[in-house]
């Protein structure tokens, strides 16, 4: 007898222990019934039925029945296979032993194993001549030769496994592609975040620029609420808004309302507490009022209606500064945990620049404040110091009574010495006022050469009284300017008085020239030049060179930093280029302003003429 | 069956297949059967030693061989279904001892 295969798409009834084929109603009552079916056309035809007649119909409608279950048995793709309850294969149809890659009667016989499968199907590995392939497997009770056995219905399902196999690795690559190109997109947003970060000191720009940042690239949405100055009940709330064309709208409120709300939410101050950062899908009324420091917080919060919410704490080294929000409108799974990573970094850096910002702020307060004092000590000391040299004045014309050769020279003295400090005083009134940036530039046209030729003209009894030479070379075509003789004036006495200063023989030379559409003024001494690795500092307030000339020399060390605000003020440049033992040219460029009697031709004819320490083709050193 | 005889157990199975990894975590279970203690397992993969599939004529894996006691049993896939396992082993199902 031949056991109708079951179809796996049938559901055969789930294996149990100790029931046989008998009390189990499906394969047998289904077999019986297509028996009688097959039969049931063959014993009709009106033949006159005798019991002979009959019996032979039934054989003959049983063989019919049996022939084309073979030949369906034979022809189905699954593999048929008859175990026995000792594991012995007892029948196999051909796909059956295509599928074990062994011939029929090998299987036949051979000890497959009995089957064991914890649910309906189960898969195994067929170790046949050519190598494993993967099969799945089936199993209902049957009955063999009377006596229970399974039945096993065998797929090989190696292709299909295959398929799905590459199918999932190429997910797997997809993902782990989608998962590189945020990696990266992250990156990006970390880098143009510090980009950001580091090319501003102000608090305003920053969280503006950043909220814009995170609102573009990060999330939809992004709330940056803080204290404009820790203590100051000032605050700042910025919020960015991306649209759905992907443009980000931003709003910044300045807030310093009566009564002041809380100064930090009970959100802000868990986070600063903890440390933390914290994320939160669907986020309720209750969370909300939480994250706010008063109804209008709450408003904002409401208006966003973010499904999910990353926020961390702002903080310096001072208390809390607020919190920075982002906020995702799509549906939970928006922001995940590497979202949160990125914003407690961006949180941890923000925090840093802010308080960079803000001891910036402290520092040019404080700035500003020593500039004050200055000026204001300075004129202090003008004071009594003009009644000194006017009193000395009066004597030394000889008002009340001719003096003495020897009071002559004591009230010259006192002169001379009142003309210096009164020089020293001018220059830290001077410094103090361009440091606070408070004195204004007086712009003015006069002739360059009257310039250079006043100023060489006041120092030239300093360059004699020292033993130097004082070499004048005057543009040499009449040129008119545009600047600020004063401070021009101021700028070249300085540089001047300074050469003269630090040169024991030799000459000074002042050189004023034109090239394109600057004006070159040049001081150049033989001095004793300034050492390289001193050249980047002789700029920095109270610093001279070196200390045995602090020593040997007058003068503050205000001088040069003073004369490179001065030329930055009126828009030109200051370079120092020195070769210690032979000396020093400092080269002001300042940008011409009218040029109307300039002749382009002249000045290339008149080039050759720069002279100095041989350092002028040479690149500048220092450039401020 | 003797209690106290070892139950000599060998897994076939083919590398490190799911179909592997499924049927040795299965066979892990036997530890909380009356049969801990008192089995000794063998894994074999006839990837590694197909001459051993060949000599024990294994058909298709995970298949598990009782070695001793005498006779040989046989029993193929997942060994998923724990109370048939045990039956198939011949041993008792529960902490009464069979003869």
């Amino acid at each position: 007898m031949v056991e109708k295969p079951r179809t796996p798409d049938e559901e055969p009834p789930r294996q149990t222990s100790g029931i046989g084929a008998e009390s189990a109603p499906a394969p047998d009552a289904t077999l019986g019934e297509t028996i009688s079916l097959g039969a049931s056309p063959a014993a009709g035809g009106g033949i006159v039925e005798t019991e002979g007649n009959r019996a032979r119909a039934a054989e003959e409608a049983l063989r019919a029945a049996e022939r084309r279950f073979k030949s369906t048995v034979e022809r189905v793709a699954d593999g048929i296979l008859v175990v026995d309850q000792q594991g012995k294969i007892r029948f196999t149809n051909p796909a059956g032993a295509r599928i074990f890659g062994r011939p029929a009667d090998e299987l036949l016989e051979s000890e497959l194993g009995i089957p064991l499968v914890s649910g309906e199907t189960t898969q195994v590995d067929l170790n046949t001549p050519v190598g494993t392939r993967v099969a799945e497997l089936r199993i209902a009770d049957t009955v063999w030769d009377e006596k229970d056995a399974l039945l096993l219905s065998v797929r090989d399902v190696t292709d299909r496994r295959e398929a799905e196999e590459r199918e999932r690795t190429l997910l797997r690559e997809q993902l782990a592609r989608m998962q590189a190109e945020e990696a990266a997109e992250r990156a990006r947003v970390l880098a143009d975040a510090s980009r950001i970060l580091a090319a501003s000191t102000d608090q305003d720009t920053i969280i503006c620029e950043l909220a814009r940042l995170l609102a573009a690239r990060v999330a939809d949405h992004c709330l940056i609420d803080v204290s404009a100055d820790p203590g100051s009940g000032r605050y700042r709330k910025v919020v960015a808004a991306r649209s759905r064309d992907g443009s980000v709208d931003i709003v910044v409120r300045a807030e310093s309302s009566t009564p002041a709300p809380a100064p930090l939410s009970t959100l802000g101050r868990r986070l600063y507490e903890s440390r933390a950062t914290e994320r939160v899908h669907g986020p309720g009324t209750r969370w909300m009022r939480d994250a706010s420091r008063g109804p209008e917080d709450e408003e904002v919060w409401r208006a966003l209606a973010p499904a999910a919410v990353v926020v961390a704490s702002l903080a310096t080294s001072a208390g809390p500064l607020g919190i920075l929000a982002v906020a995702a409108s799509a549906p939970p799974g928006a922001l995940d945990e590497r979202d949160e990573r990125l914003v407690a970094d961006l949180a941890h850096r923000t925090s840093l620049a802010l308080e960079n910002a803000r001891l910036l702020r402290f520092a040019e307060e404080a700035s500003r404040a020593k500039s004050d004092f200055l000026a204001i000590i300075s004129h202090e000391l003008r004071t009594p110091l003009t009644g000194i040299t006017g009193y000395a004045s009066l004597l030394r014309e000889e008002v009340e009574r001719p003096l003495t050769e020897r009071e002559g020279r004591y009230v010259d003295g006192v002169l001379r010495c009142a003309d210096r400090l009164l020089a020293v005083i001018d220059q830290i009134l001077l410094f103090a006022r361009s440091s606070s940036g408070r004195d204004e530039i007086h712009y003015g046209r006069m002739s360059l050469a009257e310039l250079v030729g006043g100023v060489a003209d006041v120092v030239r009894p300093l360059a004699l009284e020292a033993g130097l030479e004082l070499i004048l070379r005057p543009p040499e075509r009449r040129l008119q300017v545009t600047t600020d003789a004063a401070m021009v004036r101021h700028i070249l006495l300085h540089l001047l008085t300074n050469a003269i200063k630090f040169t024991e023989r030799g000459s000074v030379t002042l050189e004023a020239d034109v090239r394109a559409d600057d004006v070159l003024l040049r001081v150049s001494d033989t001095g004793r030049g300034i050492p390289s690795e001193k050249l980047g500092r002789i700029f920095e307030p109270f610093s001279q060179a070196e200390a045995p000339y602090t020593r040997s020399v007058g003068g503050v060390g205000i001088g040069l930093n003073l004369v490179e605000t001065l030329v930055r003020r009126l828009g030109g440049e200051l370079d120092v280029d020195s070769e210690p033992g032979l000396g020093s040219t400092f080269t002001v460029r300042l940008p011409l302003e009218a040029r109307g009697e300039a002749d382009p031709g002249a000045l290339d004819g008149r080039s050759g003429r720069v002279s100095g320490t041989g350092s002028a083709g040479s690149p500048p050193k220092k450039r401020s | 069956m003797n209690p106290q005889e070892l139950i000599r157990l060998r897994l076939y199975v083919a590398g490190d297949s799911p179909r592997a990894q499924h049927a040795i975590r299965s066979l892990s279970r036997l530890d909380a059967t009356t049969l801990a203690g008192r089995y000794a397992l063998e894994v074999v993969d006839v990837l590694e030693q197909p001459e051993r599939a060949e000599t024990d004529h294994v058909l298709a894996t995970p298949t598990l061989l009782r070695v001793s006691p005498a006779p040989t049993r046989r029993i193929l896939g997942d060994l998923g279904d724990l109370e048939r396992l045990l039956d198939a082993l011949g041993a008792p199902q529960s902490d009464q001892p069979v003869d």
